[in-house]
């Protein structure tokens, strides 16, 4: 039996050990370290267990993570068999999800190793040991190797909405005053795009914050494995934008595929089929497109057309929206599952280029 | 219903030219030959076009002592600032190249224009435009001289058409005492693609307001043109001219070469 006092020995950091091994595949403090240990815990006065904790406590530490921010976290196993940590809840590569049978690496007694990763989606998720138990209920879940992470949402200085979009931001008031909500851009918000947020027993002249950079993409938001393929192709539909002189003194219409709607043809889908719609943006515009009846998870995003600009590097897997803003002159790729049979429109949310053509109506089932 | 729109403006223009009644007209100057859109030089932009107009065939001899215009080079340059949305200012140096006379200036003027601005949202777009200046007698019976050009134009799809329909003064000269005479200018232009538009222009003089010249001493002119929409930033105008009056020169080539600066370089924040 264990006392209170030889616990507490367990608790914090262990001193490394001359056989110990370190794995880093970072270097520089980690932001968080784990060792995996054998501990014994008081459930009562008369009931003392022996299990397996990270830190000597159960739960184990929370972790406060910022999302989109890359953490570092160094575990230490002190037991005597493999262990390996899962991150549950996170989109992560398998290299460091957590899953021996994922291709995680193992940490072998006495070893050390990082997970390094980006948290994300963000929110309340937990962490919790992936081995195999056996009839040893000591070890794997039913013991207690498990702890809680608190993904801290990214803090962002703006937004960018395309006609058709919407976001869900959760906004903190701790900073009473009399403030300006509106677009950063100056002009724009010179024609009156802002409203007064003004606290309750604030006065005096609203005040604006002008962000510094007007930075915004998607690929903020992502957070699968950037190299990970479906496991069935999806059939790909291209559908190549593009705009149909109408003189000077008229609006341009618009064209899918080389036609205008109602001419602009209906693709055969099958129901249940996944399917890669790729956006080719041959015009000048950027437009925001909107598939009714679906979501989809976008796949590629911001490839320039003329193959002499660099494409923008990013990952933009694991972003499900129903309207992308497709940029001018670049292409992009969103894969959706045919599994809400009917028709179902394709369209610019912006409403004169839909007015002029820009509409498509897919239909199956 | 647009093509139908421009061939009734274009028709009722040529009418009113036809049932003015004579009179002495003032001298026609191809310096600038331009029929002036509503639109203006957008704010901190900068406007450089060159005119470049030469007379095939014009006058032979000298008339009140001024240079016969016959194989007359004329090289115009008209620089424009944006002032504000709707106003901007420009001012004009003009040169004249020809035989035995060599490269001359000719004078300079200024020309201040206002517009309605777009949100008032009028069917059309209407400016203001009025231009004062010299020019050298050996170039002009009048060297003072006024103008004041009212503009109105109209995109309809692929039609473009636009009216000055200038009056001008003459501040000293021969023709000081002659009050306002009117000199018309008109377009009617087609887009046969993005970048290829192709019209007509027409300019005139009809001398004084009141009691216009004789037909024969009116100035009357119509160009065809082609205007090549290769970029915003660039302004490109050429055209060849006959005169239908025996007081106007009887052939004119001319082309409009011009830029647009962008002094006022924003960032994406502003």
């Amino acid at each position: 039996m264990i006392s209170r006092r030889d616990l507490l020995k367990f608790s914090g950091l262990a001193a490394a050990s001359s056989s110990l091994k370190v794995f880093s595949s970072e270097t520089g403090p980690a932001d968080y370290k784990l060792e995996i240990a054998p501990v014994t815990l008081d459930l009562s006065p008369r009931h003392k267990l022996k299990t397996h904790a990270y830190n000597g406590q159960v739960p184990g530490p929370l972790l406060r993570l910022k999302e989109n921010r890359p953490a570092t976290i160094e575990v230490t196993n002190r037991t005597d068999h493999p262990e390996v940590i899962h991150w549950h809840g996170l989109l992560l590569p398998s290299a460091v999800d957590g899953a021996m049978e994922e291709g995680t690496p193992p940490i072998a007694k006495n070893e050390t190793r990082r997970y390094t990763f980006v948290p994300r989606p963000g929110g309340f998720r937990w962490y919790h040991t992936h081995t195999m138990a056996m009839g040893d209920l000591t070890r794997a879940q039913y013991g207690g190797q498990h702890g809680f992470l608190m993904i801290e949402p990214q803090v962002l200085s703006m937004l960018r909405l395309a006609p058709g979009e919407r976001v869900c931001a959760t906004v903190e008031m701790r900073n009473p005053g009399v403030w300006i909500l509106g677009e950063v851009r100056k002009h724009v918000q010179a024609t009156g795009m802002a409203i007064v947020v003004e606290y309750a027993n604030e006065s005096g002249i609203p005040r604006w914050r002008q962000p510094a950079d007007l930075i915004w993409n998607y690929e903020q938001f992502s957070g699968a494995d950037a190299d990970a393929e479906p496991a069935e192709s999806p059939t790909l539909v291209p559908l190549m934008f593009e705009s149909k002189f109408r003189g000077h003194g008229s609006m341009e219409a618009w064209t899918i595929n080389g036609r205008s709607y109602p001419e602009s043809g209906v693709p055969p889908l099958t129901e249940g089929r996944r399917y890669r719609l790729r956006f080719i943006n041959r015009s000048m515009d950027d437009h925001p497109v909107h598939l009714h009846r679906h979501s989809f998870e976008l796949h590629s995003l911001g490839a320039p057309l003329d193959g002499v600009r660099q494409a923008r590097p990013g990952n933009v897997h694991g972003i499900v929206k129903d309207v992308l803003l497709v940029d001018a002159q670049t292409s992009a790729e969103v894969d959706f599952t045919a599994n809400n049979p009917g028709a179902s429109l394709f369209h610019c949310h912006q409403q004169n280029h839909m007015d002029l053509g820009f509409m498509m109506l897919f239909t199956y089932g | 219903m647009a093509e139908r729109t421009a061939t009734f403006l274009c028709a009722g223009l040529f009418l009113f030219a036809l049932v003015c009644s004579p009179e002495t007209a003032l001298a026609q100057a191809n310096y600038e030959i331009q029929v002036y859109g509503a639109d203006t030089v957008p704010a901190n932009n900068l406007m450089v076009e060159l005119h470049s107009n030469y007379t095939l065939d014009g006058h032979t001899t000298s008339v009140d002592g001024v240079y016969p215009t016959n194989h007359q080079e004329h090289e115009t340059l008209e620089i424009t600032t944006g002032i504000n949305s709707w106003s901007e200012l420009g001012f004009y140096v003009f040169t004249s190249e020809q035989d035995g006379h060599g490269v001359q200036w000719v004078g300079d003027h200024i020309r201040p224009r206002i517009k309605v601005p777009e949100s008032w949202d009028w069917p059309v777009g209407v400016s203001l435009s009025t231009e004062f200046g010299y020019q050298r007698s050996v170039y002009s019976t009048d060297t003072w001289t006024w103008e004041i050009r009212p503009i109105i134009d109209k995109a309809i799809g692929r039609w473009y058409f636009a009216i000055n329909p200038a009056l001008e003064r003459t501040l000293h000269g021969p023709d000081d005492n002659q009050g306002l005479g009117f000199a018309p200018s008109a377009k009617l232009s087609y887009d046969f693609s993005r970048v290829v538009s192709g019209g007509i222009e027409y300019y005139a003089d009809y001398g004084r307001l009141d009691h216009f010249a004789a037909t024969r001493d009116q100035q009357r002119q119509i160009f065809v043109v082609t205007d090549l929409n290769v970029s915003p930033l660039w302004e490109i105008n050429i055209g060849i001219g006959m005169g239908t009056t025996a007081a106007a020169d009887r052939l004119i080539v001319k082309a409009i070469l011009g830029r647009r600066f962008d002094w006022g370089r924003r960032s994406a924040i502003d």
